[in-house]
């Protein structure tokens, strides 16, 4: 079974991305945290199997932001960087970010949202 | 004794001259005495007496020979005859006449007178005889004979008298003769006397001339030349003035009066030495060129002090304009020189102040650690001393800012011995400083949160513009009419999303530019307790505790919607992230401030929880941040705290958060 985990905090945004992977593939579990606080906190309280495929992550979330969030992620959870895709997302056309986003070997690839549907399945269908 | 040098040495030599003269003239005359004793005794009395006898013997034989003319002389004897008659006698008689002459004794003339008679009678009659019988015929006539021969006895009785006249007159000149050798033993005795008296009389003049002259010329000329070398050592002797008008006594007189014009030189010299730069000098003549030197020196000495007056007086004033005093401290006497705008800066009164004030009093304790590090630097690396402190004047204790500079002075050991420091008042440069580096500070955080905000902006408008462009292609690729329905719902919600954002950026931009905020007299108490009714849902809710502890008559100046907006926002935040495990306890705290450098007193406030708290190293910075989440009201995290920050600091206070997470939070600000 396919798990995969948005972190964002825009809750329209989680319901469209939901909908889309849906679209794709129906057995795909989605699970979803609204800041990087939660998803380190909820990350880390289950077992390494239980970790998803795929991790869409925002960058601009209230209390812990999408770098934060890999900062801590790296300290507590290492291995969630290999077990995982991280892909991040962003509205954010700077290209500071993209750079940014590029330079760490964590992430996969810095998406610009929107996502399209083509590119959720190319990311699905490499699971 | 009108008489100069030159004269007294020829007095002398003319008196030595002259007694060697003397002498010399006294033993010349016994000469010449004794040459003309002698010249007479040889040239005149022996000649005399032997002519004399001469005489005699040639009368004799005259007498002989007329008898033998008489009776038949041989021609030989009548040749003689002849001879004597005619040469010899003349001869002799002359030499006799001339010497005669000569003699001194009258009685001796006149017996020669005699004798001459007689003889020239004797010759006479010889030459009568000689005439009458000239011949050997004459010879013949008897009468003639006999007529010779009565002349011949008539000879002979003459010759005979005057044989006895001439023995008388010899002996008469041979005691003459006798006399003048004595004279002239007398003489040459004489002589030796004279001789050996002149030399004793040059001798002992000379001894006079020598006492006279070391007296009245050596003594005073060894007396001078002693001044003349201690005044070479460059001492002022005394020299006595002296009676005498020579010119020795003219160089004494000369050498007293230059000594005097040293000693009055001197005197000058002592007095500009002084300071006095009115001192005169009198001048020896115009060509005292010591003098108008001396005088000219001083002129400029004069001169230089006036100069130097007027650049210690600009400098003062240089001083007293830029505010800064300079100061001078010897280390190990820790004597402390300083010049007056450094005690005006200090606060210090003149008297006061011979030693060092310890430092540690003046300068404000929170720079001491920073002053003493300095020092210590300066020191060990030779370089100067440079630090900005406050210090605290000593009259008044008011603080002001300085700018302080010194060189250390090091012994050859390598040890500090003294310091020499300027000190500047830089006050108001200081806080026009602080105040432009507050304003600087303020500008650049309004710049990094206008560029967050409109980097937000762009970011927050287009995350909406997103989510109804990806709805929208959902919608056409819905299936069904029912899917086309919920992306419809969820279209419109998007959309009322993206219209409060606006709304929100809106209200931002309007705050901004807002540039007369209208104050008003608050009552800190109320606007709390207003805050707290507004609330009063999720604090049952929560069933949190809250504490006012602000005096009710504290009052502010502030705009009352952005005091409301701000107290409103904190505590919802504390309310809202309280702690899970425990009640939430919220305190309001007031407390009054006074900036001394602003010399302004401010009030602050404080809120403090007992919630989760915030790693404020963490989030420290976002916290006043903007984020593109709004859950619809103001006061959720996202721009309230933005917003609350922005009004404090319009209002011209500043806002502080300190935390432990997991204890809790205080939220403090300021306001003017």
């Amino acid at each position: 079974m396919k798990r995969i985990v948005i972190i964002d905090d825009d809750p329209m945004y989680q319901l469209i991305v939901k909908h889309l992977l849906q679209k794709i593939d129906k057995s795909i579990d989605v699970a979803d945290y609204e800041n990087g606080a939660d998803a380190v906190m909820g990350l880390s309280a289950m077992p390494a199997s239980d970790w998803p495929h795929v991790v869409f992550l925002d960058i601009n979330m209230p209390i812990m932001d999408g770098w934060q969030f890999l900062a801590e992620a790296a300290e507590r959870i290492p291995e969630l960087a290999q077990r995982c895709r991280i892909y991040m997302l962003s509205t954010s056309i700077d290209n500071r970010d993209r750079d940014r986003a590029e330079a760490m070997p964590a992430v996969r690839e810095y998406i610009c949202k929107p996502v399209t549907k083509e590119k959720l399945r190319e990311i699905v269908e490499h699971l | 004794m009108k008489a100069g040098i030159a004269k007294k040495l020829t007095t002398t030599y003319f008196i030595v001259t002259l007694a060697t003269v003397i002498s010399g003239v006294a033993g010349t005359v016994m000469l010449v005495l004794n040459q003309k004793t002698n010249a007479e005794i040889r040239y005149q009395t022996i000649p005399s007496i032997e002519q004399l006898k001469r005489l005699r013997e040639t009368m004799v034989e005259t007498g002989k020979l007329t008898r033998t003319w008489t009776f038949l002389a041989g021609n030989k004897d009548k040749a003689r005859l002849e001879d004597i008659l005619f040469r010899e006698y003349g001869k002799l008689d002359s030499a006799l006449q001339a010497n005669a002459k000569q003699w001194g004794r009258a009685e001796a003339r006149t017996r020669w007178q005699a004798v001459q008679k007689r003889t020239r009678s004797v010759i006479d009659s010889a030459i009568t005889i000689t005439n009458i019988l000239p011949n050997a015929e004459a010879y013949m006539s008897d009468s003639i004979v006999d007529r010779a021969s009565a002349i011949c006895n008539g000879i002979d009785a003459m010759v005979a008298a005057n044989d006895n006249e001439l023995s008388t007159l010899i002996t008469v000149r041979e005691a003459e003769l006798e006399v003048q050798q004595n004279r002239s033993g007398r003489l040459l005795r004489l002589m030796f006397v004279v001789v050996f008296a002149s030399v004793l009389v040059s001798v002992m003049v000379s001894l006079i001339a020598m006492r006279y002259l070391k007296r009245y010329i050596v003594v005073p000329l060894m007396r001078l030349q002693e001044v003349i070398l201690e005044m070479a050592a460059g001492e002022v002797p005394h020299v006595a003035e002296t009676e005498a008008m020579d010119e020795i006594s003219e160089m004494q007189w000369a050498v007293h009066r230059m000594v005097g014009g040293i000693a009055e030189k001197v005197r000058f010299a002592d007095e500009l030495g002084a300071g006095d730069y009115t001192a005169n000098l009198s001048l020896l003549s115009g060509d005292d060129k010591f003098g108008q030197a001396l005088l000219n020196m001083r002129d400029d000495l004069k001169r230089r002090e006036n100069i130097m007056l007027e650049q210690d007086q600009r400098l003062r004033a240089a001083e007293r304009l830029a505010g800064v005093g300079n100061y001078f401290l010897d280390i190990e006497s820790g004597e402390f020189t300083c010049s007056e705008a450094l005690l005006e800066i200090l606060g210090i009164d003149k008297p006061h102040i011979h030693k060092m004030v310890d430092w540690r009093t003046v300068i404000a304790p929170q720079f001491h650690e920073m002053v003493a590090s300095a020092a210590r630097t300066a020191i060990k690396t030779r370089q100067k001393f440079i630090a900005s402190y406050i210090i605290r004047r000593i009259s008044d204790g008011k603080e002001r800012w300085v700018y302080a500079v010194s060189e250390y002075n090091f012994n050859d050991k390598g040890r500090a011995v003294s310091i020499f420091g300027t000190i500047q008042d830089i006050t108001q440069a200081k806080l026009l400083e602080l105040d432009l580096q507050a304003s600087y500070q303020v500008a650049r955080e309004q710049n990094s949160r206008l560029l967050n905000f409109s980097y937000i902006v762009s970011h927050n408008l287009r995350m909406h513009a997103v989510n109804i462009r990806s709805l929208l292609q959902l919608m056409a690729d819905a299936g069904s009419d029912e899917e086309r329905k919920e992306f419809m719902a969820w279209l419109t919600k998007a959309s009322g999303q993206m219209d409060e954002t606006l709304h929100h950026l809106n209200e931002i931009v309007a705050m901004q530019q807002t540039m007369n905020l209208k104050k008003e007299e608050l009552q800190l108490w109320n606007a709390i307790e207003l805050a707290t009714d507004q609330l009063r849902f999720e604090i049952v809710e929560k069933a949190a505790h809250i504490v006012n502890e602000v005096p009710a008559n504290v009052t502010i100046r502030y705009n009352s919607v952005f005091l409301n907006n701000i107290l409103l926002n904190f505590l919802s935040n504390a309310i809202k992230y309280a702690h899970p495990e425990r009640k939430p306890e919220i305190v309001w705290r007031y407390s009054e401030v006074y900036n001394e450098l602003r010399n302004q007193k401010c009030h602050v406030l404080e809120i403090e929880d007992n919630g989760l708290g915030i790693d404020m190293e963490r989030h420290g910075e976002k916290l006043f941040g903007m984020y593109k989440t709004f859950h619809g009201n103001k006061d959720a995290k996202g721009i309230g705290l933005f917003m609350a920050r922005y009004q404090i600091e319009a209002m011209g206070g500043s806002v502080t958060v300190s935390s432990t997470p997991g204890k809790g939070s205080i939220f403090r600000m300021t306001i003017m």
